[in-house]
């Protein structure tokens, strides 16, 4: 199929921008940390920094005794890195904790917050490993924030300790997680390959198949559709650990693979949990497209307009969080403001009569994933030109 | 006297027999064939209608009134998505 000339100009000009956002904001100097260091010790008299992310927190003017050590610690979150201030005292215990810097989503952050999961981290010893479910309390909906958040304590809470000079132990390679939501993902990317071969008789039945098992494990069991944060995350180059975030690279490897060798869309009709929820009530409703014909390019190019404005936010405040209108983690973690559920509950009962009127209309991945079909038929035009340009030997 | 307590129900008596006779007539112009089962799913329906409106009063009579509004609307919600179900069904023409 080709691409309108107004799309291949719209991508172009659309990298292009975000490109030069991406440097702008770069650019930007970063704020001073020094209030938020000053937070973890208010008891401090004054607090002078001393190498790099380190600082030390002093009881009287003369800096006669040394309350604590505060160090910055780094972590990935969801949307990023997270960085925390971890005051240590003397005998290399936690006494202080504030967070430095994050680029979480604020309902995520908010509910870690509600949780007390800081407060638990204060107390702990500079040699705790502080790993959820472990020696910290995880918290339901929000295990990446949470993690980060005592990854980042632990971090902070070594450098600190080193610093009096307490035997620090830098932690191995982080372990491979490989579970059940990465194995449900290769299966389902494995039904939708099966499915989409045109000589299968059994399509519907495997795509319900795959919509449903989405629906449960991806949406309701594990909340991790693909989102514009995530996508947002990678333009900005907060590229998380593979050992501990295989799913995505899982989710979004394969999501590339797929369109590059089958030009194939292996997630959106196949496996997306909030299309399924869609699909769903379409199915009690007698779902129809019913998008106007005059009306189609409009809402096309709103949608990309929406999703281009959502990127460029993200990318400007280098925080993917700020990006992510989506309202999957209101249906599938019941979380979210009262605008949201009403949102919520206007897409679903639409959805009843309207198919799909969220991906159609409004959902961010639509116009990512054009985005990636308009770039492999450009390379792939090229390529063929390229080619017949080069005589045969 | 007590609107609480008997009166109301006396009430919502009335109210489910017109509500039931007018039903009644609107699947009679329609050309619905209206087997008992199906009449039971709309008594169903119309009784979770009902109890989301009862729980919200009750909940504002208990100093509770967003919890009895974040109640009614999923009830509301089940409501419409249950009512729209039933609308098709009743729609199918009887085997």
């Amino acid at each position: 199929m080709n691409q309108p000339k107004s799309d291949r100009i719209f991508a172009l000009g659309a990298l292009i921008l975000i490109a030069v956002v991406w440097i702008v904001s770069a650019a930007r100097t970063q704020g001073d940390l020094m209030p938020v260091v000053r937070a973890t010790i208010p008891k401090a008299d004054h607090i002078t920094k001393q190498d790099g992310d380190l600082y030390a927190a002093w009881a009287e003017p003369d800096e006669a005794d040394l309350l604590a050590r505060i160090a910055i610690g780094s972590a990935d979150g969801y949307g990023g890195p997270l960085r925390m201030a971890v005051a240590v005292d003397p005998a290399g215990v936690v006494i202080g904790v504030v967070i430095a810097d994050d680029k979480e989503t604020p309902a995520w952050m908010g509910r870690v917050l509600d949780s007390g999961l800081l407060k638990s981290l204060i107390g702990k010893s500079y040699g705790d490993s502080l790993i959820l479910g472990d020696d910290v309390d995880g918290v339901t909906g929000a295990t990446y924030t949470a993690r980060a958040m005592a990854q980042a304590t632990a971090a902070g809470g070594r450098d600190a300790a080193a610093a009096f000079g307490h035997p620090v132990e830098e932690p191995g390679p982080p372990t491979i997680v490989f579970g059940p939501p990465e194995i449900v993902l290769i299966l389902l990317f494995a039904i939708g390959f099966v499915g989409h071969q045109s000589r299968f008789p059994y399509t519907k039945q495997l795509r319900w198949l795959s919509m449903i098992t989405g629906l449960i494990v991806i949406g309701f069991l594990y909340n991790s559709p693909v989102t514009i944060a995530y996508i947002t995350k990678l333009v900005l180059g907060y590229w998380p650990a593979w050992q501990t975030n295989l799913y995505w690279y899982f989710l979004i490897g394969g999501i590339l693979f797929v369109f590059t060798v089958d030009n194939k869309n292996p997630y959106c009709q196949w496996c997306c949990p909030f299309g399924a929820a869609q699909d769903c009530m379409g199915a009690i409703g007698g779902a129809k497209t019913r998008t106007p014909v005059r009306f189609q390019r409009l809402l096309i190019w709103l949608q990309r307009i929406l999703t281009l404005a959502a990127i460029l936010l993200g990318v400007w405040f280098r925080n993917p969080g700020v990006a992510s209108y989506e309202l999957f983690g209101t249906l599938f973690e019941v979380l979210g403001s009262s605008v949201q559920f009403a949102a919520l509950g206007l897409v679903l009962i639409a959805a009843l009569f309207i198919k799909r009127p969220w991906c159609n209309y409004l959902c961010p991945i639509r116009p990512v994933t054009d985005l990636i079909r308009l770039i492999r038929q450009m390379v792939k035009e090229r390529w063929q030109q390229a080619t017949q340009r080069t005589p045969a030997a | 006297m007590d609107l609480t307590g008997g009166p109301f129900w006396f009430l919502m008596g009335v109210v489910f027999v017109v509500v039931a006779s007018g039903f009644h007539v609107f699947a009679r112009d329609r050309g619905w064939v209206v087997t008992w089962w199906k009449a039971l799913l709309a008594v169903v329906w119309y009784a979770i209608l009902s109890t989301s409106f009862f729980a919200w009063g009750t909940l504002i009579g208990e100093n509770e009134a967003s919890a009895g509004l974040k109640l009614f609307l999923i009830g509301l919600f089940i409501s419409i998505v249950f009512g729209v179900a039933l609308i098709r069904l009743m729609a199918r023409p009887a085997r």
